[in-house]
């Protein structure tokens, strides 16, 4: 186990920084195709019909394909990090699409935001100076026994 | 009960739904550690229907349950209040999959919850 936690404290492996990065930049990507389907919605629709206008539309399949993109990617990542690692720093896509949005849309950042942005980049370094990995794979065995299931 | 209080409730469950989600697809993540390559560890993981199944499950439970939260609360409120997703994630982490959170990592997720809840109510 020490030598696990030795190793756990070894810098991130470049995988999982990409990986990462490809969250933030995927659920980044999924808020503003789903901001611009929507937008592309009346109000004043009924649900039957809203929900008809909303599949009815190109972006729509993109942005499930998207979601399929981030399960795949999301998978990869976890196989490779610790949840209570990776998933925090994915905090980030708020601060990407708050830049994106000031960029893009020409949206204001003011002072509380900023706040905000800076506290989640500074909270993110913080868990990113943290061991990326922590506890052992289960055994080939489990992982071959289809009767075994999730272990918890 | 009270709208407000349950409208707290069903954020509070929509976070831990969704936390067990989290802990659900890293121990199918988990099963493709040994494997070489992305396609074979991809593969891997998949194949542990039941694991991947109960996460997809708790997303549409926690789906159900933000909408269910907005219903009885204004956005302006649930919305920061859903940055306990990332405590809650931790803290099953800790107890069910036994990471090691230390101390640097706790700080830090303090600081991403008190950050996403301000960029929210801002």
């Amino acid at each position: 186990m020490k030598r696990l936690l030795a190793a756990s404290a070894a810098r991130t492996p470049t995988f999982v920084w990409l990986g990462m990065a490809g969250v933030i930049v995927l659920d980044t990507a999924v808020q503003l195709v789903w901001k611009s389907v929507v937008l592309r919605v009346p109000d004043s629709l009924p649900f039957a019909d809203a929900l008809a206008a909303v599949t009815g539309q190109p972006a729509f399949y993109l942005l499930l394909a998207i979601f399929a993109a981030m399960f795949l990617n999301w998978v990869l990542v976890l196989g490779q990090a610790d949840l209570s690692y990776v998933q925090p720093i994915t905090a980030l896509s708020y601060v990407s699409v708050a830049g994106c949005s000031a960029l893009v849309l020409g949206e204001h950042i003011g002072l509380l935001r900023g706040a905000g942005v800076a506290l989640i980049v500074l909270g993110a370094w913080l868990i990113s100076r943290t061991g990326h990995q922590t506890t052992a794979p289960p055994s080939p065995l489990a992982a071959s026994d289809p009767q075994a299931g999730p272990s918890t | 009960m009270n709208e407000r209080l349950l409208g707290l409730l069903l954020v509070l469950a929509a976070a831990l739904a969704e936390a067990f989600s989290h802990v659900a697809f890293k121990q199918a993540a988990d099963h493709g550690r040994r494997a070489e390559g992305a396609v074979r560890a991809l593969w891997a993981a998949v194949r542990q229907h039941k694991a991947v199944g109960f996460g997809i499950g708790c997303f549409v439970v926690q789906a159900a349950c933000w909408t269910g939260a907005l219903k009885f609360l204004d956005v302006s409120l649930a919305y920061p209040l859903s940055s306990l997703e990332f405590i809650a994630v931790v803290l099953l982490a800790r107890l069910i999959l036994k990471e090691k959170v230390a101390g640097r990592r706790w700080i830090g997720v303090g600081l991403i919850v008190v950050g996403t809840a301000l960029v929210a109510v801002s």
